[in-house]
């Protein structure tokens, strides 16, 4: 019956705010006027959690969920994933020294709703480079070292952008460059200039 | 026969403290009442609200597959609905979380053509982002059952918070007597964080705790000392993100916003 007593008297204080402040007060008082006994008292004034699951006796159930195992077929695209996973590895590796920790301004945001404001970094790396897709163009394979860069990524995206007609050449050049850059482009190309693609296919 | 009627809640993590009160009116006004809970006082309560509570936990046996824990479980809760009751299945935390057998009744009773849903609860996920004062929205949050992890590889970004479930099962598939299913299961993991945290990075060991007068178990410690920590079945791994994030000026560019001092 006392082991009863106790797990009311726990169901109370989780639902009981008066009780549990009571309880936090003064717990001996709070104990001795619910009647537990000593080895209650002594259980629940540990404060440890495992120590009075096991004094309240009950095996308690845990629920493991169990984990879906493919079949090995699956197995062979993993070998593949390291290879895309490494740009997310390196790209932590860009130290910029400049905290700055500004807030996005919200103006338009203004519902009655709890809204998160993101907090927004300051750039990694300053858009001065318009000097490199110069020296990037010609050298095939050397972009896929400076891959992790973003200036690289940044170039390339000012140079779809802005000279679409002209870099033609260059652009097939940089293909094989980086594989999440060109992603980047694609994407950024078909939203805004979709007709400019055919002209250069044809 | 009329269609039975099927409610799966949630009992959180603290006894009655965590339930809400749509559940607590499904489990008392329920005609047949199981739980599967993880505390006494919990238990002790359940069969307080409702006399027809009846615990699932013997469904489980040592060295049994889980799965055909939760077959056995799902079965039991579905007998009295296909007889037309009014069924209600209480588990704890959040019912849809990390449960098995709670999603596959809900979908073999809606098969079968009986009203099934499921309510919301307190995940130890809730718990963790209040005890250790953690907001999703800061850096994100990367969520994943240990073993799964692993097995499947996922991919993850370091830059934002990963929370690891169940690492004190890591490999296992069957139910197993004591507070932690495997060691060298946690060996591996460390093994696998290791290629992207350095070993000094300091994770934490969270436990919701039970009861209200016991405070939760947040343990911080450095990944390499992880093997070796006490780890239980109630463990999760928090693995803080490595390092600042910096906005892309394109993106900012694009989506028309600006840093401001």
């Amino acid at each position: 019956m006392g082991k009863q007593q106790l797990a009311d008297f726990l169901t109370k204080l989780s639902t009981d705010a008066a009780l549990r402040s009571r309880y936090e007060r003064d717990p001996a008082g709070a104990m001795a006027e619910a009647g537990l006994d000593t080895a209650d008292r002594i259980a629940l004034a540990s404060g440890d959690a495992n120590r009075l699951e096991a004094y309240l006796g009950e095996k308690p159930a845990s629920i493991i969920k169990a984990a879906i195992i493919q079949e090995p077929s699956v197995a062979p695209p993993i070998v593949q994933q390291p290879s895309i996973q490494k740009p997310i590895i390196q790209k932590p590796i860009i130290q910029q020294p400049a905290v700055k920790k500004p807030i996005i301004q919200q103006p338009a945001i203004k519902s009655p709703a709890i809204i998160k404001e993101p907090i927004i970094q300051a750039p990694a790396i300053k858009p001065p480079a318009k000097k490199k897709p110069a020296k990037k163009a010609p050298a095939k394979k050397k972009p896929a070292k400076k891959a992790p860069k973003k200036s690289t990524t940044r170039i390339i995206k000012k140079t779809t952008v802005k000279k679409p007609k002209k870099t033609a050449k260059k652009k097939s050049a940089r293909k094989p460059a980086k594989k999440t850059a060109t992603r980047i482009i694609k994407r950024s190309k078909v939203a805004k200039p979709a007709k400019k693609r055919p002209a250069r296919k044809k | 026969m009329r269609p039975g009627r099927l409610t799966i809640v949630g009992t959180g993590f603290v006894a009655a403290g965590q339930t809400t009160l749509e559940a607590l009116s499904y489990m008392q006004g329920a005609s047949k009442l199981f739980y599967l809970v993880s505390d006494p006082v919990t238990t002790h309560w359940l069969r307080g609200l409702n006399p027809t509570a009846e615990s699932l936990a013997d469904a489980y046996a040592n060295g049994r597959p889980r799965e055909k824990s939760y077959e056995q479980m799902v079965e039991r809760i579905l007998a009295p609905v296909r007889a037309g009751e009014e069924v209600c299945a209480a588990f704890y935390g959040h019912p849809g979380v990390f449960v098995d057998p709670s999603h596959e009744a809900v979908a073999r009773a809606r098969r079968e053509g009986h009203a099934a849903r499921m309510l919301p609860g307190i995940s130890a996920e809730d718990c963790l982002y209040a005890d250790l004062g953690l907001d999703p929205g800061e850096n994100g949050c990367q969520s994943f059952e240990a073993t799964d992890f692993l097995v499947h590889r996922r991919r993850f970004d370091p830059r934002s918070l990963l929370v690891l479930w169940q690492i004190g099962a890591i490999g296992v598939l069957t139910f197993r007597p004591g507070s932690l299913w495997s060691r060298k299961g946690l060996r591996v993991l460390v093994e696998e964080l290791s290629r992207r945290y350095r070993p000094n990075h300091e994770v934490l060991i969270y436990e919701a705790s039970p009861f209200p007068v016991c405070p939760p178990r947040m343990e911080r410690l450095p990944l390499s000392r992880l093997a070796r920590a006490a780890v239980t079945l109630a463990s999760t791994l928090v693995v803080p993100p490595t390092r600042e994030v910096r906005s892309d000026p394109d993106m900012l560019e694009k989506l028309g916003l600006e840093p401001s001092e």
